[in-house]
C-alpha cells in the first residue's frame, strides 16, 4: 500500500491537479465533455504511481495497447472522421458557394502560427504540428501531430479540444476588435434556391478524388470525412448513418479522449514547451478568426452594395463546427435583433471543416519535401 | 519546380515555415477553389434542366 503513495513524485501530482482542472471543465463549465472528461481520468490514471494501464510486470497495459491500436495507426482520428462526415451537411454551402472560400481564408492561423513556432525553437515538423491547432478540428489535429510530433501530441490535442470549447469566448473579442458596428449589422439574404438532390452525392465523391489529385497524402482524411457524408447523403443507408453518429462518434470518442489524456505522462507534459504550445494553439485560433474576418472585409470591396457579406461569417471558416456558426448567429442577433445569417455562417463554417482538412493534407504533402 | 525545393530545403526553419505557409495556403484555396466550381457549375447544369431539381431536404445539424 505504502509503495504507491511513497513513490509519488510532484510533478505527478501535478498532474493530478492537471486531469482534475479538464474534469472539472468537463462537468463543472460544460467545456468538451466528451473529450475533457476521458482525458482529464487519462492523465490520472497515467500518472499514478506504478500504474498498470502502461505497463505492468514488462507486458504492455491497456492504455498502451490502444495507443498503439488507435493513435500511433491514426485510426482513431480516421473512424471520427467518418462520424463527422456523417454529420454534415453541406446544404447550405450549396446555396451559396461563395461561402467556401472563407474556409480557406481562415486557415490563415495555421501557417501564421508555424512560422511563430519556428520561430521560438521548434523543428519544421514540430511546428507544422503546432500550427494545425488552428485547424480548429481535432481528429486533423491528432492525425498530423501523432505522424510529425508524437512527443506533444498530448498537449496539441488538449490545446485543440480546449480552444474549440472556447470558440465563444475568443472569437467575439478578436471579431470586434477588426469590425465596425456598421459591418456588424450587414443583413444578407437568404434565398431557398433549389438544390439537385444528385449534387448532394456527387460531392463527396468528386471532392475525395480531387484531394486526392491535388495531395494525396490527404485522402486517408478527406477519404474519411466524404465516406461518413456518402453514407449519409445517398438516401439508402439510413442505419449506417445513424450509427456512424451515434455509436461509433460516442465510441471512438470514449477511446480516443482516455488514450490521450493516458500519453500525459508527467514527463512528456511537464515542460515549458507545452505552455508554449498551449500559447501558441490560442495565437492560432486568433489569427484564423483575423483570416477569415479580413478576407470577409476584402471580399467586400469588390462587392456591390446590396451584396455584401457581414463579415463575421469569416470567422466561421474556423471550422470548429458548429459552434462557430452559432457563435456568430448569437453576435449578429446581439448587434442587431433579427438579423438572421445563421445559414451563411453554417456555410463557411462546412467550408471550414473541408479547408482544415485540406490544409493538414497539404501540410502532410509539403513538409517532408522540406524536412525529409 | 525540383531546384526552388532543394534550395527550399537547404534554407533556415523559418524560411521552410514560410515556403510551406506559402505552398499550403495557396493550395488550400486552389482546392477549394476547385470545389466552388464543382458546385457552381453543377448547380448552373441543374438549372438549365427544368423539372430536373429539387428542394434541399436535409436541414443543418443542430
Amino acid at each position: 500500500m505504502f509503495a504507491g503513495l511513497s513513490s509519488v513524485t510532484w510533478q505527478q501530482a501535478a498532474m493530478y491537479a492537471i486531469g482534475l482542472i479538464l474534469i472539472y471543465l468537463a462537468i463543472g463549465r460544460k467545456y468538451e465533455p466528451m473529450l475533457l472528461l476521458p482525458i482529464g481520468f487519462g492523465a490520472i490514471l497515467a500518472n499514478l504511481p506504478l500504474s498498470a494501464v502502461l505497463s505492468y510486470g514488462g507486458e504492455r497495459g491497456f492504455l498502451a495497447i490502444l495507443y498503439e491500436a488507435g493513435i500511433r495507426t491514426e485510426l482513431f482520428p480516421l473512424l471520427i472522421f467518418v462520424a463527422v462526415g456523417a454529420m454534415i451537411d453541406f446544404g447550405p454551402l450549396f446555396k451559396n458557394p461563395l461561402m467556401i472560400f472563407f474556409g480557406a481564408a481562415a486557415q490563415l492561423g495555421i501557417f501564421a502560427t508555424m512560422i511563430l513556432a519556428t520561430f521560438l525553437g521548434f523543428g519544421l515538423k514540430e511546428a507544422a504540428s503546432i500550427g494545425i491547432i488552428g485547424a480548429a478540428d481535432g481528429p486533423t489535429s491528432i492525425y498530423v501531430a501523432a505522424l510529425f510530433a508524437p512527443r506533444y501530441l498530448a498537449a496539441i490535442s488538449v490545446a485543440a479540444y480546449s480552444y474549440m470549447s472556447l470558440v465563444p469566448i475568443i472569437q467575439p473579442p478578436v471579431i470586434r476588435l477588426l469590425t465596425t458596428r456598421g459591418e456588424r449589422t450587414i443583413h444578407m439574404d437568404y434565398r431557398e434556391g433549389d438544390v439537385p438532390p444528385w449534387l448532394k452525392i456527387v460531392f463527396p465523391i468528386a471532392v475525395t478524388m480531387i484531394a486526392g489529385f491535388v495531395a494525396p497524402i490527404s485522402v486517408p482524411l478527406i477519404g474519411s470525412l466524404m465516406f461518413g457524408n456518402l453514407i449519409r447523403e445517398s438516401g439508402v443507408l439510413e442505419r449506417l448513418s445513424l450509427a456512424a453518429q451515434n455509436e461509433l462518434a460516442n465510441l471512438v470518442t470514449l477511446l480516443l479522449g482516455i488514450t490521450i489524456g493516458a500519453s500525459m505522462t508527467a514527463e512528456r507534459f511537464l515542460d515549458v514547451k507545452t505552455l508554449m504550445i498551449l500559447g501558441m494553439g490560442l495565437a492560432a485560433f486568433v489569427l484564423d478568426t483575423a483570416g477569415g474576418v479580413l478576407f470577409a472585409k476584402l471580399v467586400n470591396l469588390f462587392l456591390p452594395e446590396g451584396r455584401k457579406v457581414n463579415p463575421m461569417i469569416g470567422a466561421c471558416g474556423i471550422s470548429a463546427f458548429p459552434m462557430s456558426a452559432r457563435v456568430i448567429q448569437k453576435m449578429a442577433n446581439d448587434e442587431e435583433r433579427g438579423n438572421i445569417i445563421l445559414m451563411h455562417a453554417t456555410g463557411a463554417n462546412v467550408s471550414g471543416q473541408l479547408g482544415s482538412v485540406v490544409a493538414g493534407g497539404m501540410v502532410l504533402a509539403l513538409v517532408p519535401l522540406l524536412a525529409g | 519546380m525540383q531546384a526552388l525545393i532543394a534550395s527550399a530545403a537547404s534554407a533556415g526553419t523559418t524560411v521552410q515555415a514560410l515556403v510551406v505557409s506559402l505552398g499550403g495556403l495557396a493550395g488550400v484555396f486552389a482546392t477549394l477553389f476547385a470545389f466552388w466550381l464543382l458546385i457552381t457549375v453543377s448547380l448552373r447544369l441543374s438549372r438549365g434542366r427544368p423539372g430536373s431539381s429539387a428542394p434541399s431536404g436535409t436541414p443543418p445539424r443542430p
